[in-house]
């Protein structure tokens, strides 16, 4: 579904990812993990079109996309929830998850799509007239999810979904996680720093270290790998 | 000793070029007197001189706030109106010797910046820039109802006018602010402003007193204007008084500066000369009144376009093309 | 003094200031969209006027039906401009957009003044049609027929820009886009294009006040500072993102600016709005973004 080959990006004079190759196959759910400042942002960024590589390519569905725009890129089914949640919280909550289904492939799908977000989230039916900035943290990043659900995305890429949350929300939100994948057939790539959490629910796991790929593999073999253990899991 | 010397000039070398050219500069007018087929065109050119220096004192005074500090004053016009403005009445009409009134003029611009200068600088930016224009604005306003009519030169001051003298008073004016510009921008003062410029915070960080330094650049660029604003006052045998507060001055100090390269000491010099000069030739070939206005508009945002540090930094870009070019077909 | 005359100065207030607010509303949208200052907002009300006057100067179009040309002129040009200048800056993080569109805005001020001289002279011009001069009299006051216009278009504007903005796709992408363009981006709506409306309907905007000038008042070639500044103004005082507290703060500028002029002298007048300006500027010093996210 989601291929990078080989990306090279810099940020002016500071190359920050070196040669970064990953690969998520249809209706799984990969995690990349990696420590803060890895360049796991930047891989995202790249993948999206919102930072251009030097060096390497992103495809998508078989179809080079390196040099698209990123709203025709999230219009064509591939769809990031920033680790800002980004929601607008000048809009309501309706308003943030019908901006959600803007691009034209979703927008006809509209109605039918909000029932199923409320079914998933029910609290956001709850809470659909208020300003999305007057949620809690968890609300915002279940609307954010709400809101990425309503493109009719083929991929959903999640960027540190558990970042400031209580552990009970996070183990919430995986779930939703799961079972957006299993019900709604959508491939995710779900980057992380809870290792744990992620390895739980993702098949496959790419670990990234100072803008290069140090080591993947399965989550059984990854869990069970003595040097992973140590460095990631504090085992 | 005698290296340590020349290393020195090397690496100093604009101070004796200004200090030559301000030299050959004074002596301009004094080497044509006696070369009568030039007299009768030596009044236009003293007046175009006159107006560079003016232009130009505008521009390299404005650049130590906008330059330096990176705070765009859009109110630069208020203080050459204020002194001139304070330099024309206490010398005619309450008969101070012309040279204190000149220096009133000027602190009383100072004092402005001063007063002014507490709450304005703690806008930031945009909302400084169009704060100074709308108080710029507010005191044209009040001097165009305070002062209405014309203010001529009376008779005694008339008949003995020429205009060596005027060219003197407006060229020391600018020596004094290009060296003032030169030994800041040397200077520990200096040096704490171009940090704030480009970036407050790490400046702050650093223990630099923005607001301090902001403020003096503000009042030092203010009394500068006010001192072109007494040898306007000087220079111009009848003008109206809201004329010296009009923001076509700003522009036309902001327009240069950023043609010529803003933050660099001959940026503004050499973007005044650039548009005088310019605008001269196009008054006498053109029907057309201000083209220069269009030609300098379209070179100016195509200055912020593709070229923001201005004709200065051009003709770095073009020497370094050249060297790596030359690099090349050395190597 | 009498009441008559303070109700009559208040009420002229109010019609004034609703041109205030209605030139406003373009800088506003595209100050608050792109973070983008266009300080030739007064040249393209300008330019609106010119349109309207010549319209019906040479083909005696009525100025209120020539804004069907006029709207739609103004929002090319914006479109011109945008895609010719300002969306070059529009990367530029924001400090740097902002300073540069003030500089871009200053060029195109300079060559837009310059040109209006040569090619529309320099006179002042106004468009005197039959009903200028008509004004409707209740309980002992005069309400000038083409001002009173102005703050039913006014009022009419507002509205249907409030519903335009809350409930089409566009008026969404557009205030989503003003919030964070990166999550506007990431959410498939093409913010170049946002940018792109945005800023020429900023123009039609000032289209249309241009025309009003030109109805209610008088228009010149150096017009363009001055209602520059008054819009700056009537923004400053209503903080960015609310059209009806837009208009609202325009109102309010001309009634503080006729309640002055009746205080003090009306040589004053231009000044209380400056003052006041400075001193809100001063008080909001953390800028006018900052509320945005309150």
């Amino acid at each position: 579904m989601l291929k990078l080959d080989n990306l090279h990006v810099s940020y002016g004079d500071i190359q920050v990812l070196w040669g970064v190759s990953l690969e998520v196959a249809e209706n799984s759910i990969v995690a990349l993990l990696g420590s803060n400042g890895a360049g796991k942002s930047t891989t995202l960024k790249t993948a999206l079109g919102m930072m251009r590589p030097s060096e390497g390519k992103v495809f998508f569905r078989g179809q080079d996309i390196t040099k698209k725009s990123t709203h025709s890129i999230v219009s064509s089914g591939l769809f990031l929830v920033p680790e800002w949640r980004g929601t607008f919280s000048t809009l309501s909550v309706l308003e943030n998850l019908e901006l959600g289904a803007f691009s034209s492939r979703a927008r006809p799908l509209k109605d039918e799509t909000l029932e199923r977000v409320f079914t998933i989230f029910p609290i956001l039916k709850d809470r659909q007239a208020q300003r999305a900035g007057t949620l809690s943290g968890g609300e915002r990043q279940m609307l954010a999810i709400g809101r990425a659900l309503m493109a009719r995305p083929a991929m959903l890429i999640l960027d540190e979904p558990s970042l400031g949350l209580a552990p009970l929300i996070v183990s919430n939100i995986f779930e939703v996680i799961q079972q957006i994948n299993e019900e709604e057939r959508v491939t995710v790539l779900v980057v992380e720093q809870n290792v744990h959490m992620a390895l739980k629910v993702a098949s496959y796991a790419y670990i990234l270290e100072n803008g290069s790929i140090v080591g993947q593999g399965t989550s059984e073999t990854l869990l069970s790998d003595q040097q992973i253990q140590e460095a990631y899991l504090g085992i | 000793m005698l290296s340590e010397l020349l290393r020195s000039l090397i690496q100093n070398w604009r101070l004796p070029v200004l200090v030559a050219l301000a030299y050959f500069l004074f002596e301009l007018p004094e080497l044509f007197t006696g070369w009568p087929w030039y007299y009768e065109e030596i009044n236009d050119k003293l007046t175009l001189a006159i107006t560079l220096f003016t232009i130009a004192t505008l521009a390299s005074s404005w650049n130590i706030l906008a330059g330096y500090a990176g705070q765009i004053n859009l109110g630069h016009a208020a203080f050459f109106g204020i002194g001139s403005v304070v330099t024309r009445e206490l010398w005619l009409t309450k008969d101070y010797p012309f040279n204190e009134a000149f220096f009133y003029g000027g602190g009383a611009a100072a004092l402005a910046a001063l007063i002014v200068g507490a709450p304005a600088l703690r806008l930031k930016g945009i909302y400084f820039a169009i704060g100074t224009l709308a108080l710029a604005e507010a005191l044209r306003l009040t001097i165009g109802s305070m002062y209405p009519g014309v203010s001529r030169l009376p008779g005694p001051e008339l008949r003995a006018y020429e205009l060596t003298s005027r060219y003197e008073l407006s060229l020391k004016v600018l020596v004094a602010t290009v060296f003032v510009s030169y030994f800041l921008s040397r200077s520990k003062l200096g040096l704490g402003m171009k940090a704030i410029r480009e970036d407050e915070a790490a400046a702050r960080s650093i223990g630099i007193n923005v607001f301090l330094h902001t403020l003096f650049a503000f009042v030092l660029s203010a009394f500068l204007a006010g001192l072109a604003g007494g040898a306007f006052a000087y220079y111009h045998y009848s003008y109206n008084q809201i004329y010296t507060f009009g923001p076509n001055w700003t522009f036309d100090a902001l327009l240069v500066t950023f043609i010529g390269g803003p933050g660099t000491l001959a940026g503004p010099l050499i973007g005044s000369t650039f548009f005088v000069l310019v605008r001269d030739y196009l008054a006498g070939t053109s029907e057309l009144v201000d083209t220069h206005l269009i030609l300098f508009g379209v070179i100016f945002i195509l200055v912020v376009l593709i070229l923001p540090g201005g004709l200065v930094d051009l003709s770095t870009r073009i020497s370094r093309w050249f060297l790596r070019r030359t690099r090349k077909v050395f190597r | 003094m009498s009441t008559h005359i303070i109700a009559q100065s208040l009420l002229s207030g109010i019609l004034v200031g609703a041109l205030y607010g209605i030139a406003a509303l373009g800088l506003s949208l595209v100050f608050g969209v792109l973070k983008v200052l266009n300080i030739a907002h007064g040249e393209l009300i300008m330019l609106g006027g010119y349109a309207s006057f010549w319209a019906f100067n040479k083909a005696e179009v009525d100025p209120y039906v020539s804004l069907v040309i006029v709207v739609p002129l103004l929002f090319l040009v914006g479109t011109i401009l945008h895609f010719g200048l300002f969306a070059h800056i529009v990367r530029a993080n924001e400090e740097q957009r902002i300073k540069n569109s003030l500089l871009i805005g200053f060029g195109l001020t300079l060559i837009g003044q310059t040109l209006a001289i040569r090619y529309f002279e320099a006179d002042e011009r106004r468009i005197a049609t039959e009903y200028s001069t008509d004004a409707w009299e209740f309980i002992g006051l005069r309400l000038p027929l083409v001002r009173a216009s102005g703050l039913v278009i006014g009022i009419v504007l507002v509205i249907l820009l409030q519903l335009f903005m809350h409930r089409t796709y566009i008026g969404k992408a557009i205030r989503a886009t003003a919030e964070d363009w990166q999550t506007a981006s990431l959410s498939g709506i093409n913010v170049r294009l946002t940018y792109l409306i945005t800023f020429a309907l900023g123009s039609a905007l000032a289209g249309l006040a241009g025309m009003l000038v030109s109805v209610q008042y008088s228009i010149s070639p150096n017009i363009g500072l001055t209602w520059t500044l008054k819009a700056l103004i009537v923004v400053v005082l209503a903080g960015l993102g609310s059209m009806p507290g837009t208009f609202l703060a325009g109102v309010l500028l001309g009634l503080a600016e006729t309640s002055s002029a009746l205080a003090f002298g009306s040589q004053y007048r231009e000044m209380v709005g400056l003052v006041l300006f400075v001193i809100i500027l001063s008080i909001r010093s953390q800028g006018l973004f900052g509320e945005q996210n309150a």
